[in-house]
């Protein structure tokens, strides 16, 4: 296992080059032929936020509860939907991502994993953008510095192994059959659900956290809003979760990468 | 093609050595049965094996230039992706030595959304050369893909002749231990096959060797020492390429095909037939010189010389009279040559040149090689030169030159010289009898008795 980690860090020292191009290009070419360009990047997120914050905020009043950190709904909601959108994103482009790029996979020895490490670097650093934004809306409207905010690498780091390790799965999965596509789209809206991204955890019945906190979903958004929020110490579970979760994230990691290494084999007769 | 790094393989070691190698494709009637397939855990079979390549075995050894033939659909391109190492093989044996470069179909191992010069960064990445490495190689694949600025424009632009001329520039500087070339070449002007040709021959000259798959035969043969063919995924036949060739072309025309034997006509060789007094006015709004060849970014030209007579005009005819460089096999193009003198020019040539496609040198002959004397020239005289060729040449693309020069004490002083102009096609009728094979028409006469 350590000698495949280690190939894999040499292939990525080679080929750094090659994957900052593909990450640019990621970055610049997702909106290149559009009008607006890279402003959608940020149009669509506001719209969703604005949407929940009408939902939840105006119109079923509800308020983020006492230990949250924040009186104000709407930082309470952009610290929890700040992961998914980088998760949510992630996935949902890394299907596309090897067939895009079909040509280079059937006419070339071309490392394909890579594809989908450059689409992660590039929603990484899209993430960091709306993080900035969030974490200045939350320190100028609080005026309060988050206390904890050393604990959010550990899940920026967690939370990218997590969803490469399911992203290589993905999209080797979909090279083979077209209806992982399908699935995936029903999936991640009620995942979405599933996640307390707009509802405290509090407020469901004790009997069904269990089942709610085997979700890692459930653990990243936590941890983004004690990072972020002004918590004063972290929640009852946190660190169990925070195991689980890294465990869970390198266990996703490791077997994406074997599945991915497996399948790939075939991408060319596939594709 | 400076700064290369030394090839890495050993001398006299075979470079690919493949054995006992077979490929099976799944064929299934549609994409659901794969499915079901996977979900009855292999109990049940949905599909039915397709065998792409049965036991193929062959070697080829460093610096060799193999050639691989065989119908559409016989395999050339699995073996081609499997020893590239992009196909998965079903069983046997694949080994490689050195670096391994591939040009399938196109290049297309180009990003489209990249520009040019990171294209080229990427694609030697993939081949293993560090960034620093690339760098000292870049002017020279620059230069060899001769695509002008748009090396710093997104490949997504590109003309397809522009995409191969780049993939080439990088395989054949980059100079690979293999280079493996699937029908890459078919694309791209004359001039430019002309020059990957020579470069082709150059590297392997120098230690690459060479996998090339082509429907051309005379490629084949100019580039190969052997052959494969391959018939329904198996080696049919591996020799030398002439001795491949021969057999290939034998077996794929086993229909006789009903020709109209009608022979063609005759070379004309009227000579003394002046035709029309050509001034210089005429050739001169006539003129071809500043306009063939400039078709792929205009850099194909090459023109060198001293400058004592210079090439004003150059203005060619076919024998009905009509602007042309399109000619039928065994009728003749007038070339009709403007030639100013800069300074006093004792007894003149002006001749021209003829290379086919692969660069062959066809045909060089002027004024002097047919014993026409040209009058002697002062300088600011002006002089049209009329040479009358006759194509007894095989059909197809040829580039020429056209130059003046004076006798020399070897060989002849160069004034001015065009070289790289046309194409010239010679055009031939289907439906009649070619009157030669081969590269050209040697006088032939044939008897019998009885």
């Amino acid at each position: 296992m350590i000698d495949w980690a280690r190939r894999f860090a040499d292939k990525l020292v080679t080929n750094r080059h090659m994957l900052k191009c593909l990450v640019i290009r990621e970055l610049k070419g997702r909106y290149a032929d559009s009008l607006i360009g890279s402003f959608w990047a940020l149009i669509h997120p506001v719209a969703t936020v604005a949407t929940y914050t009408f939902v939840f905020s105006y119109v079923l009043k509800s308020r983020p509860g006492q230990g949250a950190g924040t009186g104000s709904f709407l930082l309470w909601l952009l610290s929890g939907i700040l992961p998914w959108f980088f998760f949510s994103e992630t996935i949902q482009r890394s299907l596309h991502i090897l067939i895009e790029n079909k040509t280079l996979i059937t006419k070339s020895v071309f490392p394909s994993e890579f594809l989908l490490l450059a689409n992660l670097l590039a929603n990484l650093a899209r993430h960091a953008i709306m993080f900035i934004i969030v974490m200045s809306l939350i320190v100028v409207i609080d005026k309060r510095p988050p206390r904890m905010l050393l604990y959010l690498p550990v899940y920026v780091v967690l939370l990218s192994l997590f969803t490469i390790g399911l992203g290589w799965c993905l999209s080797a999965a979909y090279v083979y059959v077209r209806d992982v596509g399908q699935v995936l789209n029903v999936v991640i809206g009620l995942w979405f659900f599933y996640t307390p991204i707009v509802y405290e955890p509090s407020s469901i019945p004790v009997g069904l956290l269990p089942i709610l906190r085997i979700n890692p979903m459930y653990h990243v958004v936590e941890g983004y809003r004690v990072a972020m929020l002004g918590v004063q110490g972290p929640p009852e579970g946190f660190y169990n979760g925070l195991l689980y979760l890294g465990t869970l994230s390198v266990v996703f990691c490791l077997v994406g990468g074997i599945v991915f290494k497996y399948l790939k084999q075939d991408f060319a007769e596939m594709l | 093609m400076s700064g290369a790094p030394e090839t890495n393989v050993a001398a006299n070691q075979k470079a690919i050595s493949v054995a006992g190698l077979s490929k099976k494709y799944r064929i299934y009637a549609n994409a659901s049965d794969r499915i079901k397939e996977l979900l009855s855990l292999n109990r049940r079979r949905y599909h039915r094996d397709f065998w792409a390549l049965k036991d193929v075995t062959f070697d080829v050894n460093r610096a060799e230039a193999v050639g691989v033939l065989g119908s559409n659909g016989s395999g050339k391109s699995t073996l081609l992706q499997i020893i590239c190492g992009i196909l998965r093989l079903t069983s046997g044996v694949v080994i490689k030595h050195g670096r391994v470069s591939a040009l399938l179909e196109l290049g297309a191992a180009f990003n489209p959304e990249f520009t040019g010069r990171s294209n080229v960064y990427v694609n030697g990445a993939l081949m293993g050369y560090s960034r620093d490495e690339m760098h000292t190689l870049m002017p020279a694949i620059v230069e060899f893909a001769d695509i002008g600025a748009f090396i710093d424009q997104p490949m997504k632009i590109y003309s397809t002749g522009m995409y191969v001329r780049l993939a080439f520039a990088c395989a054949v500087v980059t100079r690979p231990d293999i280079l493996i070339v699937d029908e890459a070449l078919s694309v791209g002007d004359i001039f430019f096959q002309q020059k990957c040709f020579k470069a082709l021959r150059k590297i392997i000259d120098n230690g690459t060797t060479c996998l090339f798959v082509s429907h051309d035969m005379e490629a084949v043969r100019f580039l190969c020492d052997r052959a494969i063919i391959l018939r329904n995924g198996e080696v049919d036949f591996i020799g030398p390429s002439v001795e491949s060739i021969n057999k290939y072309a034998g077996s794929v025309n086993t229909r006789k095909k009903y020709i109209g034997v009608a022979p063609a006509p005759p070379p004309r060789l009227d000579a003394s037939n002046l035709g029309p007094l050509m001034t210089p006015q005429d050739i001169l709004t006539n003129n071809v010189l500043d306009s063939i060849s400039i078709m792929d970014n205009g850099c194909n030209v090459v023109r060198h010389g001293t400058g004592g007579m210079v090439l004003l005009g150059l203005r060619v005819i076919n024998d009905s009279g009509v602007d042309t460089l399109a000619v039928e096999l065994m009728h003749s193009l007038d070339f009709y040559v403007l030639v100013k003198a800069n300074e006093e020019v004792i007894d003149p040539n002006v001749a021209i040149t003829l290379f086919d496609r692969l660069g062959n040198f066809v045909f060089a002959g002027g004024a002097r090689q047919v014993g026409h004397r040209l009058p002697d020239m002062s300088a600011g005289d002006c002089i049209v030169v009329r040479l009358r060729l006759t194509f007894t040449v095989k059909p197809g693309y040829y580039t020429f030159g056209i130059g003046a020069s004076e006798p020399a004490d070897t060989g002849a002083y160069n004034h001015d010289r065009f070289d790289g102009l046309g194409p010239i096609v010679v055009t031939f009728d289907e439906t009649m009898e070619l009157p030669f094979h081969g590269m050209t028409m040697l006088p032939l006469q044939v008897s019998n008795w009885i």
